[in-house]
C-alpha cells in the first residue's frame, strides 16, 4: 500500500501531527498539505459517523458482554484518487491515513494503525511531552513514523 | 561472577513485583514536579540525589536480608555485588562492571528502567534523569561502612551508549571492615 | 507485531519513590505543618498522581474497544486498571446514578505496606490520607485521558483500607 498522509487527531479534535508522503519534490509544497489538511478535516466528520454507527448497532445487538466499539474504522470515503481510513482509540484519538491505491486489505490497515497507535502511546508516555499536544518536537516519534512508512513496517 | 548472576536472578523471582512502566512513569513525574518546583537543573539533580539517598539507607536492610550476601572482599567484589544482584533485585536488570579497581569502579546500564519512553527537551539537557540511582548507592553504601561519591558520568538521554555511574571510594568508616570475612 | 516482553521492577521501588514524594512536600514531620501547607502538599502529591494515571490509562487501553459510556471507564478503573497496578481489583463500587461513584479498596497495598510504621506515629490517618492521594491522582488522570472530568476525594477508614468518591462533572 502507498501512503499518501497520515495524521493524528486529539481528543479536542485538535490535529496533532499531519504529514503528507511524496515521491515527487513538488507534491511536497504547501498547497500539497493544505489538500491533505482539508481531506483529513473531512475524516473527522465520518468518524463521527462511524462511531455514532457502531454505538448503534452494539445497542441494537444488546449482548451480555456489553458493547464492543472495534477502534479500527475502515474505509472512511473515497475523494478522487485517494482513499481515507480512520481509526479511533479508547481515549478518544484519532488516526486517519490517506491511501494511494486501490487494493487494502483490512487486516493489514487495522495492523498499520495499531503500530502508529502504539508509538504514539511511547510518546506520550515521555514524561515531559504533555498530552494533547503537537508531536512535531517528537524526535523519536518523527524517526519511528518513518521507518513505519518507509520500510512498511506492519 | 556467574553464582552472583544466579544469586539475583533466584532474589528478583521472588520479591513482589509491579510493572516497570508504572515504576517509570511515577518517577518520571517526580522528575518534572521537582523541576517545577525548582526551576532549575542544577537544584533537580541535587534533590533527586538527596531523594535516593533516603531511599538507599533504607533499602540495604531488605537487600542484605534477601541476598544474603556475605561480606565482600575488596571493593571491586562489591561492585559486581551490586551490579548483578542489587541492581537486579530491585530494577529487574544486571548492569556491568568496568574501570574497576581498588577504589572506584562504573556501573553500565544498557537498559535503564527509570527512563523508559524518556527523551530530555532542549532547555534540559543537563540534567541528570537518573542521579537517583547515584543517591541510592551512596546511601545504601554508607549504611555498609563504606562512604562513597557516585556521578552520573554517561547517560543514553544525552546520547551515549550506556547509562555509567561512577563510583568512588572515600573512606572506609569502619576499621573490622577488612577482617569480616567468613 | 512482537509484543515487547513484559518488564518488571521490585514493589519495594515503587513505594519507596511514594514514600519520598510524600516526604519531599511535606518534610518529615507531618505533625507540625499547617492545613495549608497540608492541602498544598497533598495536591502535588495528587499532581503526580495524575501525570503517571493518564499515561497509564493511555496505555492499559491501546488495544481494548471504546467505552460507551462513563460507567464502562469507571468499571474499567476498578477492575484492569487498578489490577494493573496494585494486582487486585477495587472491592467495592457504588454509585448513585448521577454522576458519584464510591470505590472502595479494603487493602491498598502501599497503605498496608506503611501502615505499621504509620501506626507507631499517631497522626496515622492523616499521612494514610496523604498517600492516598497518588491513587486519587491516578483515578482522576485515567479518567482525564477518556475527557472525563471529576474530582476525587479521599476517606481513610481502618488502614490499611480507604475510599475514593469520584464526582463527575462533565463527560464528553
Amino acid at each position: 500500500m502507498v501512503l499518501a498522509s497520515i495524521a493524528v487527531i486529539g481528543k479536542e479534535h485538535n490535529p496533532l501531527y499531519i504529514r503528507a508522503f511524496s515521491r515527487s519534490q513538488q507534491d511536497q509544497s504547501e498547497e500539497s498539505l493544505l489538500r491533505f489538511h482539508f481531506i483529513v478535516h473531512t475524516a473527522l466528520d465520518f468518524v463521527e459517523d462511524k462511531i455514532a454507527a457502531q454505538r448503534n448497532a452494539a445497542q441494537g445487538s444488546s449482548s451480555s458482554s456489553g458493547p464492543k466499539l472495534d477502534p479500527y474504522l475502515g474505509l472512511l470515503y473515497p475523494i478522487e484518487d485517494l482513499r481515507v481510513y480512520g481509526y479511533a482509540s479508547t481515549s478518544k484519538v484519532k488516526f486517519i491515513a490517506v491511501l494511494d491505491d486501490e487494493d487494502v486489505k483490512d487486516a493489514q490497515m487495522n495492523a498499520f494503525f495499531r503500530r502508529l497507535h502504539g508509538l504514539y502511546v511511547d510518546t506520550v508516555c515521555n514524561p515531559f511531552h504533555p498530552p494533547n499536544t503537537e508531536l512535531y518536537d517528537c524526535a523519536k516519534f518523527q524517526r519511528q513514523v518513518d521507518r513505519l512508512v518507509d520500510a512498511g513496517l506492519y | 561472577m556467574a553464582h552472583l548472576r544466579k544469586t539475583g536472578d533466584a532474589v528478583f523471582s521472588k520479591v513482589e513485583k509491579v510493572n516497570s512502566e508504572l515504576f517509570s512513569l511515577t518517577y518520571g513525574a517526580i522528575v518534572t514536579q521537582l523541576l517545577k518546583d525548582y526551576e532549575e537543573v542544577d537544584a533537580t539533580n541535587e534533590q533527586l540525589e538527596k531523594m535516593g539517598y533516603n531511599i538507599g539507607i533504607r533499602l540495604v536492610d531488605e537487600f542484605l536480608a534477601k541476598a544474603q550476601i556475605s561480606s565482600c572482599q575488596n571493593f571491586s567484589e562489591t561492585a559486581e555485588v551490586i551490579a548483578k544482584v542489587g541492581f537486579k533485585m530491585f530494577l529487574g536488570v544486571t548492569a556491568e562492571v568496568t574501570n574497576s579497581n581498588a577504589s572506584e569502579f562504573s556501573l553500565q546500564l544498557t537498559d535503564n528502567p527509570l527512563a523508559e519512553f524518556v527523551e530530555l527537551p532542549e532547555q534540559y539537557s543537563q540534567l541528570s534523569y537518573s542521579n537517583m540511582l547515584c543517591g541510592v548507592l551512596r546511601g545504601a553504601l554508607e549504611m555498609v561502612q563504606m562512604r562513597v561519591e557516585c556521578t552520573l558520568t554517561k547517560d543514553a538521554l544525552w546520547g551515549d551508549d550506556v547509562t555509567e555511574l561512577r563510583v568512588v571510594l572515600k573512606e572506609l568508616m569502619d576499621e573490622e571492615y577488612k577482617d569480616d570475612d567468613e | 507485531m512482537a509484543a515487547a516482553p513484559h518488564k518488571e521492577v521490585a514493589e519495594t521501588c515503587f513505594s519507596y519513590l511514594q514514600m519520598e514524594l510524600v516526604e519531599l512536600v511535606i518534610g518529615s514531620d507531618v505533625s507540625s505543618v499547617s492545613t495549608v501547607e497540608l492541602q498544598r502538599a497533598s495536591r502535588k502529591i495528587e499532581a503526580v498522581g495524575f501525570q503517571v494515571g493518564q499515561r497509564l490509562a493511555e496505555r492499559y487501553t491501546k488495544d481494548t474497544p471504546r467505552f460507551a459510556e462513563t460507567i464502562d471507564v469507571i468499571k474499567f478503573i476498578c477492575k484492569d486498571f487498578w489490577f494493573e497496578i496494585y494486582r487486585k481489583q477495587i472491592d467495592r463500587l457504588q454509585t448513585n446514578n448521577r454522576g458519584v461513584f464510591m470505590l472502595q479498596d479494603n487493602r491498598n497495598r502501599l497503605l498496608a505496606r506503611c501502615s505499621p510504621s504509620l501506626e507507631r506515629r499517631g497522626n496515622a490517618k492523616q499521612v494514610a490520607a496523604l498517600y492516598a492521594r497518588f491513587p486519587a491522582g491516578l483515578i482522576r488522570g485515567a479518567l482525564s485521558c477518556f475527557n472525563v472530568t471529576a474530582s476525587v476525594s479521599i476517606e481513610v477508614g481502618e488502614l490499611p483500607s480507604c475510599e475514593f468518591t469520584v464526582k463527575v462533572q462533565e463527560s464528553k
